[in-house]
């Protein structure tokens, strides 16, 4: 079994070969953004602008003996925040692929069906879904390391590769992030006092 | 203030895991369809262009565009060809992996697929519209109707493992699209049958051509 320095040479070589890196990587990529933007479909969009990204880069990544999963959760990283700056527009569907490919999915219900019970899946769990619509009013700098922290239970030496921070600035970045989302958390209490806290975004599956 | 925002509990946080399998699978197909594109895209059209708008005189950038033009025309009308001959190759090579058989293996090879499969393979060679394909890209191409996820396997005969295989899909004269896998020696060891004028959906080939049961 090739390592995955091996990997990347292949791939490099010879593009068709990218499908095992993807397969290695994409549930934990797929997975990173989805916690961040909350949304199923939005997600699935990112997660296809991450890998045409890096398969576009692969031909001038240069093996440094870090984790391939460090680059493209950089790349993650970057799509969200341009995604959160631009809230919801240009984002390159699955659809829009197929149409530049001229290709038609056979199993388009299976998708949809896919999307809307991870959906409901991710919706599921309260304290998260507090922790993350909480971190979505902080800014990016923040967002990144704490959920890279704490939803992807990265160690800080792997959140220092990932981000190109050095450990201090990590750690400072996770000492004022902390705090400002208890800032955010009173003042979102605060505003309930008036009017209930924004409801977090839910499609709701028809029965 | 809630006791999950402190940092022993948010390190402690359950945090959803979902597995898109769908999507994971469709992406892949058009990555690697868009790589394999992209390999085999020349370059020189881009450059023969850049060439002609900014450094070089009328002439040398009239010969640029007319060797462009040419890259042009052979990857618009040779790619497409090449790619039905090195096909169309591999059915060949399937053709003559076959009859270097004993005729028990050939036997063999029968029962596993259907009997007709060396006349499928020959019309394989000669079909215009023969194409490879890798599991991924039928799986991600047809779903469930590809024929690969209910395939029933004769008794007394391993199973073959469909991902490893590479197919070979064409059109027959009567209008009946056929998948055929081979194996690393480019023997058939897998094959369906789309068959318009039955009116159903692809089904796998079991011993001896008939249909095997679901």
């Amino acid at each position: 079994m090739l390592n995955e320095q091996e990997l990347i040479a292949r791939a490099q070589a010879d593009p068709p070969a990218f499908g095992e890196l993807y397969d290695q990587t994409y549930p934990k990529i797929s997975n990173y953004i989805l916690r961040r933007v909350g949304e199923v479909a939005v997600a699935q969009d990112l997660t296809a602008e991450v890998y045409i990204k890096a398969m576009r880069g692969l031909p001038r990544y240069q093996w440094r003996g870090l984790p391939f999963t460090a680059w493209l959760y950089r790349i993650a990283a970057n799509e969200i925040a341009g995604y959160f700056r631009r809230q919801h527009h240009g984002l390159l569907s699955l659809e829009a692929l197929y149409e530049e490919h001229q290709f038609e999915p056979a199993a388009e219900l299976d998708l949809e069906r896919e999307l809307i019970e991870r959906q409901q899946q991710a919706e599921r769990y309260a304290d998260f879904r507090l922790v993350r619509d909480l971190l979505q009013r902080l800014p990016a700098k923040y967002q990144e390391v704490l959920a890279l922290r704490y939803f992807e239970q990265q160690p800080l030496a792997d959140i220092v590769i990932i981000t190109g921070k050095n450990l201090n600035t990590v750690k400072s970045l996770l000492m004022r992030g902390l705090q400002r989302l208890r800032t955010e958390y009173n003042t979102a209490k605060t505003a309930t006092q008036t009017q209930p806290l924004a409801p977090s975004r839910v499609i709701e599956a028809e029965e | 203030m809630k006791k999950i925002l402190s940092n022993p509990e948010l390190t402690r946080l359950t945090v959803p895991t979902a597995a898109m399998k769908h999507h994971q699978m469709h992406l892949k197909y058009v990555l690697l369809s868009s790589a394999q594109h992209q390999s085999t895209k020349p370059n020189i059209i881009k450059t023969g262009w850049n060439t002609i708008m900014t450094k070089k005189p009328l002439v040398i950038g009239g010969l640029t565009f007319a060797v462009a033009a040419l890259a042009l025309t052979a990857a618009t009308f040779i790619n497409p060809t090449s790619s039905t001959a090195s096909a169309q190759g591999e059915a060949r090579a399937s053709v003559q992996a076959l009859t270097r058989l004993s005729p028990d293996d050939q036997a063999k090879v029968k029962q596993q697929t259907s009997g007709g499969i060396q006349a499928e393979l020959q019309a394989a060679e000669r079909a215009h519209d023969v194409q490879t394909f890798t599991y991924d890209q039928l799986l991600a191409r047809d779903g469930d109707a590809s024929g690969l996820t209910h395939r029933a396997v004769p008794a007394g005969y391993p199973a073959p493992d469909l991902r490893s295989l590479k197919y070979l899909r064409f059109t027959r004269t009567d209008g009946g699209v056929v998948t055929i896998g081979l194996d690393a020696q480019s023997l058939p060891v897998f094959e369906s049958l789309n068959d318009p004028n039955a009116g159903s959906a692809d089904s796998a080939v079991g011993p001896n051509g008939q249909a095997p049961q679901p």
